[in-house]
């Protein structure tokens, strides 16, 4: 079982990536690179959507976890979403789960990210 | 042909009566003989002394006659013409006497004329003759000179006097001499004469004959010619068997006595009566001999009337027997007739009314009373005989509804999966409360039950049909084993008002790995027979039986070695009994299956199931039979290895997450476990490639796998440098900072998804071990 990525460009600052298979340590290398390429500088929100990964190990934690510091370096946003039970359990246990957002699905991650620009604005005035 | 009683009734009277006659009869004659044979014996005596008296009066009277002649000649002299008269008259006067003589020859011929006068009958009358004439010359004659020879008066043997008299006649010779000369004075008789009398006495169709014998014993007879004149002494000479009493015959008569005896007579071939007795004061003697044949012969012909008499009487007899017998069982033969027509079941035929209150006719009665009780009581079994077939229907029914509860198949086998199950059951009625059940899941995990259901019959059968049906239920919510149990249980016990109980053995064998899971509630655990065919029990764990009060079962855990067989049964089985109360036994059960072919689960239960049945012989059944027999091959453990060698590689990962894969499929372990397994070996064995061999690929990371019911073992196995995991601290948890390395963290996923993790240094190679606990459950109910 392989990995694919399905990188879908929803604006020029937001990024979402569509998971499928098994991220482990054979592949936790070709999601780095994915996301590497994919974080140009105006982007500042990468989403995972995880609904059709099947098994994650600590290698995919690893791409995971830098991917989430990449972003938090230039003030961007990483996010979750659709997380299976076993992944949910994975993340539980090295307790991830409270740096990261993670979004049940479309709408949330939205109000979110609506949120987080209405924070930037204020923070602006 | 059997004998009609009349026939037999006749048949034996008619036959009694012949022979109490014929004894009768037998006994008769020979009493009858007695008796005539002394009438025979004094008629003879009687006749001897008639025929004497008649003979011996006219030999003396005219003995007499010539002796009075002669006395008067002697007395006075007289004429001759006077003598003549005197002669003539005497002749006329007696008719017996046949002629006389008178002769006188004086000595001196001057004194008187010497004349011989002779007056004797002829058919013409009187007749004279001069004797003296030249014709004649009487002196020649024989009877002149025996007279004078004599001394005395004296009768001539019989003789025939030529020119004489001319017949055959004895002549009484009375001769006188004195000194005057001889006076000779003679009387015939005609021998005829005596013939006449004899004959006349003689009865010969009585078998009696007389005899008169002169004085010289000379024989007269009337009527036997060969006889006549014959002397006594002549006969026993001319013949040459004369009896030996003849001799003596003639002495008595010699010495001239009476007598009477009887002998056997050879002259006329028979038995007779002899008696003889002298004539008077003659010389004569008179026999008489009375043939018994005669008498016999009368007798025979007597008695033969007699038989005649009887067998007529028999005859008439046996036809009055049989009119009075026939009339008498008329009755009885109408009850014949009314018995046969009820012994070909026409019970209303009308029984005839017998005309006396006798035996018959209280027969009869009876017999009418026994012909009603008879029909009531056919009514009666008809009746329940209806009722009967009705209940043999209803439990036909219930028969098959009981057989639907149970599996379609008693054999089910399956090569691929490698095991087969053969189930028997007999109920010792048309139903019973033995029962068992099986299903496949998923085709690798077979269940089982066998139970007992207490007592027999249709109470034990509904009982069954419930418990059946609960269990088919319950199974449908849990796969323990024990479960099921407690939870029947459970059910069952609330509202058991009969006090019913149950015998329950469940279990459930892993197809895949041979593991066995039993729970009992007071049934004995099942039987293991290995492929060496050894007998083994399984630990006794008994709980009690389901219905009594509440429990929580408890299971046994086995594992079965492959090519086992699996034997469970009820105790119709080790509590069948024989003719003589004698039980089957567990011993004998040991002993049939370590006997048993092993060729199929069918050949066990059938050679089980003959032995027992010849045991049991013609006795009842005591109790249902329930046999259930597993065959356990093993065949698809030896497909799942339990160890995988790889090379420390990443790309090696591959082939551990596969065999994971393989391996929880086949030992039907949680699926939630293959990802939680294939985590903790990425990250171990991650380590010990990047920590343990430096990066170093091509060198050798073994996996050893093994499980029980609630967690699965990973060890891991290689040769790198002493390297513990557990060693590497614990990881930083949360998003990591930027500068941190994020080592450490799959050990610490490791410890948290795991326990018993363990390492250990041993011969040069590191040893991991973790298991991952489970619930022995369903995936699903997790």
């Amino acid at each position: 079982m392989s990995l694919t990525i399905e990188v879908v460009n929803q604006a020029s600052d937001r990024i979402k990536m569509y998971i499928i298979g098994r991220l482990d340590t054979n592949t936790a290398s070709q999601l780095e690179a994915t996301i590497d390429d994919a974080l140009t500088e105006q982007v500042t929100m990468l989403t995972l959507d995880l609904a059709q990964l099947e098994y994650i190990s600590s290698a995919g934690l690893r791409v995971l976890f830098k991917a989430a510091k990449s972003l938090k370096k230039k003030n961007g946003h990483f996010g979750l979403m659709h997380l299976q039970p076993q992944i949910q359990k994975v993340l539980d246990i090295v307790k991830a789960l409270p740096a990261v957002p993670i979004f049940k699905n479309e709408q949330e991650m939205d109000e979110y990210l609506d949120a987080m620009q209405q924070q930037v604005v204020d923070g602006e005035d | 042909m059997k004998m009609s009683l009349t026939i037999r009734m006749v048949l034996w009277v008619t036959l009694s009566v012949i022979a109490i006659f014929s004894a009768i009869n037998i006994y008769d004659y020979s009493l009858t003989r007695t008796l005539l044979d002394q009438q025979l014996r004094q008629r003879t005596e009687l006749e001897v002394n008639a025929s004497e008296a008649q003979l011996s009066d006219i030999l003396t009277r005219l003995q007499h006659q010539a002796d009075l002649t002669a006395a008067l000649i002697k007395q006075v002299s007289h004429t001759q013409d006077k003598l003549e008269a005197m002669i003539k008259t005497s002749i006329q006067q007696d008719k017996d006497a046949y002629g006389m003589v008178v002769i006188v020859e004086p000595t001196q011929p001057s004194q008187d004329e010497a004349f011989a006068s002779y007056y004797y009958r002829s058919d013409t009358g009187l007749r004279f003759t001069d004797l003296a004439n030249d014709s004649y010359d009487y002196h020649k004659q024989d009877w002149y000179l025996q007279a004078l020879q004599l001394d005395r008066a004296r009768w001539t043997e019989p003789y025939f006097d030529a020119d004489g008299g001319e017949v055959l006649m004895t002549t009484y010779l009375v001769p006188i001499q004195n000194d005057k000369g001889l006076t000779l004075v003679t009387m015939d008789l005609a021998v005829a004469t005596i013939q006449k009398i004899l004959a006349e006495i003689e009865d010969s169709q009585q078998g009696m004959s007389i005899y008169a014998i002169t004085p010289d014993r000379h024989i007269i007879s009337g009527h036997d010619e060969d006889l006549m004149l014959l002397q006594l002494n002549e006969v026993k000479q001319g013949t040459n068997n004369v009896p030996a009493w003849y001799h003596q015959l003639l002495n008595e008569i010699k010495q001239r006595q009476s007598g009477s005896f009887s002998e056997y007579c050879p002259r006329i071939k028979q038995d007779c009566w002899i008696s003889y007795t002298p004539l008077g004061n003659t010389e004569w003697t008179l026999l008489v001999s009375y043939s018994q044949a005669s008498l016999t012969n009368q007798l025979i012909a007597y008695g033969q009337n007699k038989l005649l008499l009887i067998l007529l009487g028999a005859a008439l007899l046996a036809m009055v027997i049989s009119a009075i017998t026939r009339r008498q069982i008329m009755p009885l033969r109408e009850l014949d007739n009314a018995t046969q027509a009820f012994s070909q079941g026409k019970l209303d035929y009308r029984l005839p009314t017998p005309p006396y209150k006798d035996e018959i006719g209280s027969l009869t009665q009876r017999f009418g009373q026994m012909q009603v009780n008879l029909k009531e009581h056919i009514d009666q079994l008809k009746h329940e005989t209806q009722q009967r077939e009705r209940l043999n229907t209803e439990l036909k029914t219930a028969r098959q509804i009981q057989q639907s509860l149970l599996p379609v198949d008693s054999t089910i086998s399956n090569n691929e999966i490698g095991f087969e199950l053969s189930a028997y059951l007999e109920p010792a009625r048309a139903v019973g409360g033995d029962l068992y059940y099986y299903t496949i899941q998923g085709n690798h995990l077979l269940r089982f039950v066998i139970g007992d259901v207490s007592d027999k019959g249709v109470a034990a059968a509904i009982f069954m049909a419930r418990v059946v049906t609960a269990i088919r239920a319950i199974a449908e919510q849990t796969i323990d084993p024990a479960q099921i149990l407690s939870n029947l249980n459970h059910q069952l016990v609330e509202d058991n008002e009969a006090c019913m109980f149950v015998t329950l053995l469940s279990g459930a064998l892993n197809l895949k790995t041979g593991h066995l899971q039993l729970a009992s509630a007071g049934h004995p655990m099942p039987l293991l027979i290995d492929a060496y065919q050894n007998l083994s029990q399984i630990e006794q764990l008994n709980g009690p039986a389901i219905g009594l009060y509440k429990y929580e079962y408890e299971l046994v855990n086995t594992d079965l070695e492959p090519s086992t067989y699996l034997f469970a049964y009820t105790d119709g089985l080790d509590e069948a009994a024989n003719g003589d109360t004698e039980l089957y036994g567990e011993l004998r059960v040991t002993q049939t299956l370590s006997n048993a072919p092993l060729s199929s689960t069918t050949e066990l239960i059938n050679y089980v199931v003959n032995d027992v049945n010849q045991f049991v012989g013609d006795a009842e059944a005591a109790d249902d039979l329930t046999l259930l027999a597993v065959h356990w091959s093993g065949n698809r453990v030896s497909q799942v290895n339990n160890m995988i060698d790889i090379t420390s590689s990443p790309e090696e990962l591959e082939k551990i997450n596969a065999h994971l894969g393989k391996y929880i499929s086949l030992h039907d372990l949680p699926e939630h476990l293959l990802l939680t397994s294939q985590l903790v070996a990425e990250e171990l064995i991650a380590n010990t490639i990047d920590y343990g061999y430096d990066g170093k690929t091509g060198m050798p990371i073994t996996l050893h796998l093994s499980h029980d019911l609630t967690q699965i073992t990973l060890l891991f196995v290689d040769q790198a440098k002493a390297f513990n995991p557990l060693d590497l601290g614990t990881a930083r948890l949360g998003l990591p900072k930027e500068d941190e390395p994020v080592g450490g963290l799959g050990v610490h996923l490791v410890k948290e998804m795991s326990d018993n993790c363990k390492y250990e240094y041993i011969s040069g190679e590191n040893h991991f071990s973790l298991s991952l606990l489970f619930e022995p459950s369903e995936p699903h109910n997790k």
